[in-house]
């Protein structure tokens, strides 16, 4: 659901139906290629490199060339309006939201809701993949959104940094180790709210209203006059 | 739409599987690989673990009797389930679980025509809801009639009475593209069309209606008096070849499930290029 807070970071279907046809919008489904030929909203492009990654770093980002050229790829040039979805309560979505602010780019946006909702509301969708022409993206780094590991081994025990820990139970707990970790556990200090917790819990997975987010969050001492780590 | 097809009841429309969207006996398989059918799919429709239907212990051949009963239970299937499958691969897909259907003596699976894609042109209902089924109960019957083995190929190879038709790209026909198989080329005698031949071009991937089918068939020599042995690389596209001249009338039509596959990579197989 959004409320005046999220406006601006979120659009809805009605918004995005609305503006299917406008020039300037990028919007790009970032599930798997098979979901995407499947159907997908009209005009949406298909992401090859998603999750941006750097294919010789895989653990990081793409440096600024790699990303450039995944973003003149989906037809993004600076002055191009995102719109980003996928069917998993926005986690891909946000993957991308998060590597274009971090390359400066400010104009992404989510569907709240995401291909589920816009499905379930009979809203347009199509076989069709869109021409996307050429487009050029100029990556302006904005490190204050990235933390590195000696960032977060240097400021975790700073009162006014807290580091949020948004993995599964078991992945807090040490028990599950995924990928080729060769340790388990969690960040000492660091405080623990699985980002699905951010939806709501119905088969939609919206955001939760602006109010419920901020009781929950402060409830674990996440509050906007800190700086917040996610991890 | 022309339905002179000599065996049209091997065909759905949307309309009709719309109409019989409720019906309990009806189990409607989606064809295409799992993250398709997740996006979203036909209300009530289940998809397979392998859509190849292929044994895993030996994967350039279709499953044994077990495991195709097995995969089959778990689709819900029985042996007097009223089955239609789709896909959005122009029949491919579909054509396989038809031909593997058959091909274990069950035979009245039948495909909807245009698949995914025209279910999608005609705005007709579809959801993210995944399926549950109860478990069905499927007796395997093998029906030789409709498979060849290399060793039949070859028995049969520049055989009157008998042709090969061979449904694969231009390029895998001529022998430029080996797709990694030891050998490239085809069979001495073979006549060839493209599987996508069988078509309509455009968005929809309809079959093309008897007359443009028959005289297609009939310029290439492939004639429903005559024993038609179809392949491809994997006896995928060669299924939906099957398909395709089951529906047009033909009696005596086999998939080389192990086509090229297995042909190309064995040394005791003639190839020309």
């Amino acid at each position: 659901m959004i409320d005046a807070t999220m406006a601006g970071m979120v659009v809805d279907g009605e918004w995005l139906e609305a503006h299917l046809g406008d020039a300037n919008l990028r919007i790009v489904d970032c599930e798997s290629r098979g979901a995407y030929e499947r159907a997908h909203i009209p005009g949406a492009a298909w992401p090859s490199k998603h999750p941006y990654k750097n294919p010789d770093e895989p653990l990081h980002v793409m440096s600024p060339e790699q990303f450039a050229a995944a973003m003149a790829e989906l037809g993004i040039g600076d002055g191009t309006a995102v719109v980003a979805y996928d069917s998993g309560g926005g986690v891909s979505a946000s993957r991308l939201w998060w590597c274009l602010k971090y390359y400066g780019h400010e104009n992404v946006r989510i569907l709240d809701g995401g291909w589920r909702l816009w499905l379930k509301q009979g809203r347009p969708i199509t076989m069709e993949q869109p021409r996307v022409a050429p487009s050029i993206f100029t990556p302006r780094v904005d490190e204050s959104l990235l933390a590195t590991g000696d960032y977060v081994r240097e400021t975790m025990a700073r009162p006014d940094v807290i580091v949020l820990d948004v993995r599964s139970d078991a992945e807090w707990d040490g028990t599950r180790t995924p990928g080729n970790n060769s340790r388990g556990g969690h960040i000492p200090g660091s405080v623990h709210l699985e980002w699905t917790r951010s939806l709501e819990a119905g088969e939609d997975r919206c955001l939760l209203p602006s109010e419920e987010l901020r009781e929950m969050l402060a409830a674990a001492g996440v509050t906007p006059d800190k700086e917040i780590v996610t991890v | 739409m022309t339905m002179d097809y000599g065996r049209a009841e091997m065909l759905v429309d949307g309309a009709w599987l719309q109409a019989h969207l409720g019906d309990p006996n009806l189990r409607i398989v989606d064809c295409d690989p799992v993250d398709a059918y997740r996006r979203a799919h036909i209300p009530g429709s289940v998809v397979p673990r392998d859509n190849r239907f292929k044994d895993p212990d030996n994967i350039r051949f279709v499953m044994k009797p077990a495991q195709f009963a097995a995969a089959m239970a778990e689709l819900g299937i029985s042996d007097d389930t009223d089955v239609v499958a789709y896909d959005a691969s122009g029949s491919l897909n579909a054509g396989r679980l038809w031909w593997c259907l058959t091909y274990y003596g069950y035979t009245k699976a039948r495909v909807l025509n245009g698949g995914w894609n025209r279910w999608l042109q005609e705005g007709r209902p579809m959801t993210m809801e995944e399926t549950k089924v109860s478990a069905g109960k499927f007796t395997p019957r093998a029906d030789e009639s409709v498979y060849a083995s290399a060793e039949y190929v070859m028995s049969v190879l520049e055989t009157p009475g008998v042709v090969v038709l061979d449904v694969r790209t231009d390029g895998e026909w001529e022998g430029t593209n080996s797709r990694g198989n030891k050998r490239a080329g085809r069979m001495p005698g073979a006549v060839h069309s493209e599987w996508t031949n069988n078509l309509v071009p455009d968005a929809a991937r309809c079959f093309k209606p008897a007359s443009e089918l028959k005289s297609m068939l009939d310029g290439l020599g492939v004639t429903p008096d005559q024993e038609i042995v179809t392949v491809c690389q994997g006896g995928i596209r060669a299924a939906q070849a099957a398909f395709t001249l089951r529906l047009m009338g033909f009696d005596r039509v086999r998939n080389y499930d192990g086509s090229f596959g297995d042909w190309a990579n064995r040394e005791d197989t003639p190839l020309l290029k």
